[in-house]
C-alpha cells in the first residue's frame, strides 16, 4: 500500500505536456460549444489567404466537419460545415 | 537470501514511507488566501530548503507564518538545526493582466485555443466597458455569468497545469475586480 502511493506521487505529473495540433484544433472546436467526440480529428486542411486569414477545416471522430478562421488581428471564429 | 533481503526492503520502508506523506502532504495542501487581493501575487512564492539535518517540510500556511520573523529566526536556528528561507520573487497583484500573461506561457493549452480564450476575453472587456458607459443590454450578473463561464472554460483546459490552475481558480474574485477596475 505504501509503495504504491509512493509510485503515484512520484509518476504524478507535475509539469505540463505540450499539446499536438489535433488536441489543440479539437479544444478551440469545444470551447466554442461544439461537440468533436473525441480529439483525433481527419482531414485536416490549412490554408492562409493574401488578407493573412488562416482557415483550418477538420473532421471530428464524430463525423461533423467545422470551419475555423483565425483572422489577421487574432480572432477565432468555428462554424459547423456539415 | 530472501528473508535477508525481505528484512532490508523493511528497513527501508519507514524512510520511504515518510518521503511519501511528505510528498502527500505537499500534493494536497492548498494555501489560504483570504480575500484580500493585495496579498495574493501573480506568482506564489518558493521555498527552498537552505540546510537541513530532518525531512520535515512544513506547510505553505506554516511557512507563511514564519516569513514573518524569517529575519530573527535565521540567527538562532543556524547551527545545524533546520533552516528554511523563503525566497519571494517580485510579485503582483493577480490581476486579468497576469492571468492573460501566465496563460500565454504555459505549454497546457495549444496556441489556436490560446487566441480562441484571447477573443472570448475580448469580448468580455468590451462588453464590461459598454457597461460602465451604460451602453450595453447586459446587466452586471449577466457579465458575471459569463466572466464564470470563461473562467471555467479556462480551469477545464488547464488540466495539465495544475498549478496555473489553482492559481487562476484561487484569484478569480481580483480577476473580476480588476476587470471593474476596483482596487483590491
Amino acid at each position: 500500500m505504501l509503495a504504491v502511493i509512493v509510485v503515484l506521487a512520484f509518476i504524478s505529473p507535475f509539469s505540463a505536456m505540450a499539446v499536438t495540433e489535433d488536441e489543440d484544433i479539437a479544444s478551440t472546436i469545444m470551447l466554442r460549444g461544439y461537440a468533436c467526440g473525441g480529439r483525433q480529428l481527419s482531414n485536416v486542411v490549412e490554408q492562409n489567404d493574401a488578407k493573412g486569414n488562416e482557415t483550418i477545416e477538420a473532421t471530428c471522430p464524430n463525423g461533423h466537419r467545422y470551419r475555423i478562421v483565425v483572422s489577421n488581428d487574432g480572432r477565432v471564429t468555428v462554424t459547423l460545415i456539415h | 537470501m530472501m528473508q535477508g533481503s525481505g528484512r532490508n526492503i523493511q528497513a527501508l520502508f519507514p524512510a520511504w514511507a515518510h518521503v511519501a506523506v511528505i510528498v502527500g502532504q505537499l500534493m494536497l495542501v492548498v494555501p489560504a488566501c483570504d480575500a484580500s487581493c493585495a496579498k495574493l501575487p501573480g506568482v506564489l512564492p518558493e521555498y527552498t530548503h537552505a540546510a537541513s539535518t530532518q525531512t520535515h517540510a512544513p506547510t505553505a500556511r506554516h511557512t507563511a507564518s514564519h516569513a514573518d520573523v524569517t529575519g530573527t529566526k535565521a540567527k538562532s536556528v543556524h547551527a545545524g538545526k533546520t533552516a528554511f528561507t523563503v525566497v519571494t520573487p517580485i510579485v503582483k497583484p493577480f490581476s486579468m493582466d497576469v492571468m492573460i500573461e501566465r496563460l500565454k506561457k504555459t505549454d497546457a493549452i495549444g496556441v489556436l485555443t490560446k487566441l480562441a480564450l484571447r477573443s472570448d476575453a475580448r469580448d468580455l472587456v468590451d462588453k464590461i466597458n459598454a457597461y460602465k458607459r451604460n451602453k450595453t443590454r447586459y446587466s452586471m450578473k449577466d457579465l458575471r455569468a459569463r466572466f464564470n463561464g470563461l473562467i471555467l472554460k479556462v480551469l477545464a483546459l488547464l488540466d495539465s497545469d495544475p498549478k496555473l490552475s489553482r492559481d487562476i481558480y484561487l484569484a478569480r474574485k481580483c480577476i473580476w475586480k480588476s476587470l471593474l477596475g476596483v482596487k483590491g
